[in-house]
């Protein structure tokens, strides 16, 4: 070739691989930036609430930890307020977390605990005997943070030593998340503390008990907090009308400032360019209408908890388009369907969301899932804690919720929840004072965590992965001598 | 007296208050201190600077022995030992467990330890070296059990000794966040 196009091409392949590198930096940027919106700031919030609830220990993790031997050293990465540290008192238990407030709580129960980012542990290698990580590394936006994590975790493990690793899964049991990645609502309603405030039933922690007192529909319950102070029945909200006035309330849950818009809008965008099956989406919200039971009071609703959302989004990314993966019927469909971004625009646009609806077909009946997902949530093991045992009576509840919630679910019609999304958009931030706490999940396919080890992560072996309440768990040994 | 570096203070602390957490802060002029340690050591004398308090817990020296620098570009094993720069320190009894202390011993780094107990005031009359019978040895393995679990940094600074970064620790927990920039 002569020296002109050997010039020219050499020059275009540098160009691309700065752009290429701009990309990987700003793709890390990026993740970081999701991760801080919709994990640590979601925990920094919400932490006092952990305080109260009287959160189980996983079986499975529990007798992980007692069959450690005495004077093993121990650490918990992601421990949260610590609740699996004084589970076995015969080893030393380290916890560490990235959110102080979490830590806090866990230091005053006189927990050893530390803050440090999972990616960059502050342990030298090979100090400990057994390492977990609960419900931790599904909120990590990438695949290469994912196993970053893990591998920091196999590099603090002495050869021999196991991890325990426990991830929220795709599949669940009663419901099926649309897409991987997706932004769950927080959930104020699960928190004991706000029960003993709205339930009047003084129990702290127990949500199925809660609901079997009040003896309303667990869905409402967990659904929305200001349905609940209002004691509304499910069947005033059948009317759409209702719905009109009070549409706006529900989808302020949504916090959609201008500057959140964009940086979602973009977000989305950047994403979706790099992610493939199970990027992150652009995406219109979903109406919630269905679950959200309007207030009667929009001041009360202001000040309530965020109603978990079902909001569906427009699978833009390759391959994925408006696919949902369904087991059951449609009925029985899950909620967790959140994704970025909230564009504004596609609110306003009536049309996409129609669409969407159609699409969606009978996700309206997102309620009657709701209904047993509410109050059993088999969701990552932080919230597990709220719902366990409730798993029977969420089963027993369900015929009775899914037919109230059939009549429920048409009165929300997409109509009515975008309607109310236009109006939302147009209000002032005054009124959009609720801050919508949303968690970023990356859910995990089946034998996609022992995939990622097998692959990824050569110094581990795994030695057993099960499926435990809607959480893949593998146990993994460091390899050597 | 042994490890004493003050001259004897004037009162002595019942044992019976031995049971809740004694915090000690260090002078200004930063001279270590002595502490009265639990039970099994017997009552010592008090440097008058010793304050009672309610005290919640802390960062041992058996985590310190185990934490290293995180930061970017230091040199192989240059982040560890970190330099602990104690402003807070408390001391607490905890029970006293021979075969647990006996399983961490071979854990430790121990020329690590000994300095940290050094700089936090309690020159631990630990020998250099783990003695070969230590495991039999009650009064080697209390001695330790008191270094690494009852000594408490509440308020302070780990330092990394490569690039001399300093991580905080605030109410007893250290935080060992890097800003993006580090990271």
């Amino acid at each position: 070739m002569c020296i002109e196009c050997k010039v020219y091409s050499t020059t275009v392949r540098f160009l691309l691989y700065i752009i290429f590198l701009r990309y990987v930096f700003r793709m890390e940027h990026e993740a970081t930036q999701l991760e801080k919106q919709h994990v640590h700031s979601v925990y920094e919030n919400t932490a006092a609430y952990f305080n109260d609830l009287q959160s189980k220990a996983w079986p499975r993790v529990r007798n992980f930890l007692l069959e450690q031997k005495p004077g093993s050293l121990i650490a918990d990465i992601g421990c949260g307020t610590g609740k699996y540290l004084s589970v076995n008192n015969q080893v030393y238990n380290i916890g560490c977390d990235y959110c102080g407030p979490l830590v806090e709580i866990a230091r005053k129960k006189d927990e050893e605990v530390l803050v440090c980012d999972n990616l960059n542990l502050p342990f030298r290698d090979q100090c400990f005997n057994a390492v977990i990580s609960i419900g931790v590394i599904h909120h990590f936006s990438t695949k290469q943070r994912r196993i970053k994590a893990i591998k920091e975790m196999a590099r603090v493990l002495i050869p021999g030593g196991q991890m325990m690793i426990y991830v929220w899964a795709m599949e669940q049991k009663n419901r099926r998340f649309e897409k991987q990645d997706v932004l769950v609502p927080w959930n104020k309603a699960l928190c004991s503390r706000h029960f003993s405030e709205s339930n009047q039933s003084g129990d702290k922690g127990e949500f199925v008990h809660a609901v079997k007192s009040q003896d309303i529909h667990p869905a409402q319950l967990v659904i929305s907090d200001c349905s609940y102070q209002t004691n509304l029945q499910p069947e005033i909200d059948s009317k759409h009308s209702h719905n009109m006035d009070h549409c706006l309330s529900r989808a302020c849950c949504m916090k959609i400032s201008e500057e959140e818009n964009r940086f979602y809008s973009a977000l989305g965008r950047s994403f979706r360019s790099w992610f493939f099956s199970t990027s992150l989406d652009e995406s219109a919200l979903r109406k919630q209408a269905d679950k959200m039971k309007p207030p009667k009071n929009e001041g009360d609703w202001a000040n309530s908890t965020v109603p978990i959302q079902h909001s569906r989004h427009c699978s833009l990314d390759l391959g994925h388009r408006g696919t949902l993966l369904k087991e059951q019927s449609l009925d029985d469909d899950d909620v967790f369907v959140e994704s970025l971004s909230l564009k504004k625009t596609q609110w306003s646009s009536a049309t996409d969301a129609l669409r969407d609806l159609s699409l969606n077909g009978g996700h309206q009946s997102v309620a009657q899932s709701k209904s047993e997902e509410a109050s059993c949530i088999n969701g990552p093991v932080e919230d597990r804690d709220y719902s366990c045992g409730c798993n029977k009576d969420g089963a027993g509840k369900s015929n009775a919720s899914k037919s109230s919630f059939k009549r429920t679910s048409t009165t929300d019609s997409t109509d009515s929840a975008l309607d109310s999304a236009v109006s939302v958009g147009d209000q002032t931030d005054a009124t959009l004072d609720t801050k919508a706490f949303m968690r970023y999940y990356h859910v995990f396919r089946e034998g996609e965590l022992c995939s990622l080890v097998e692959e990824s992560v050569p110094e581990l072996q795994i030695l057993s992965s099960c499926y435990d309440h809607g959480n893949w768990c593998i146990i993994a040994e460091k390899r050597g001598t | 007296m042994v490890g004493t570096s003050k001259p004897a203070p004037l009162n002595h602390v019942p044992r019976s208050m031995t049971s809740s957490p004694l915090r000690v802060s260090s002078p200004r002029h930063g001279c270590p201190v002595t502490v009265v340690t639990a039970v099994q050591s017997g009552a010592a004398p008090l440097s008058p600077e010793v304050t009672q308090t309610g005290g919640g817990a802390g960062m041992k020296l058996l985590t310190h022995n185990l934490l290293c620098s995180n930061v970017r570009g230091l040199r192989p094993g240059g982040g560890f030992p970190l330099r602990i720069q104690a402003s807070d320190v408390s001391v607490r009894p905890v029970p006293f467990n021979a075969a647990f202390v006996a399983r961490l011993v071979p854990r430790l780094r121990w020329g690590a330890l000994l300095e940290a107990a050094e700089s936090l005031g309690h020159p631990s009359e630990l020998p250099p070296e783990p003695a070969p019978d230590y495991e039999g040895d009650e009064a080697f393995l209390r001695r330790v059990h008191h270094v690494l679990l009852e000594v408490e940094v509440l308020e302070g600074f780990l330092q990394c000794p490569d690039s001399g970064r300093q991580f905080p620790i605030s109410r007893g927990i250290p935080n060992m966040l890097l800003s993006e920039e580090e990271a």
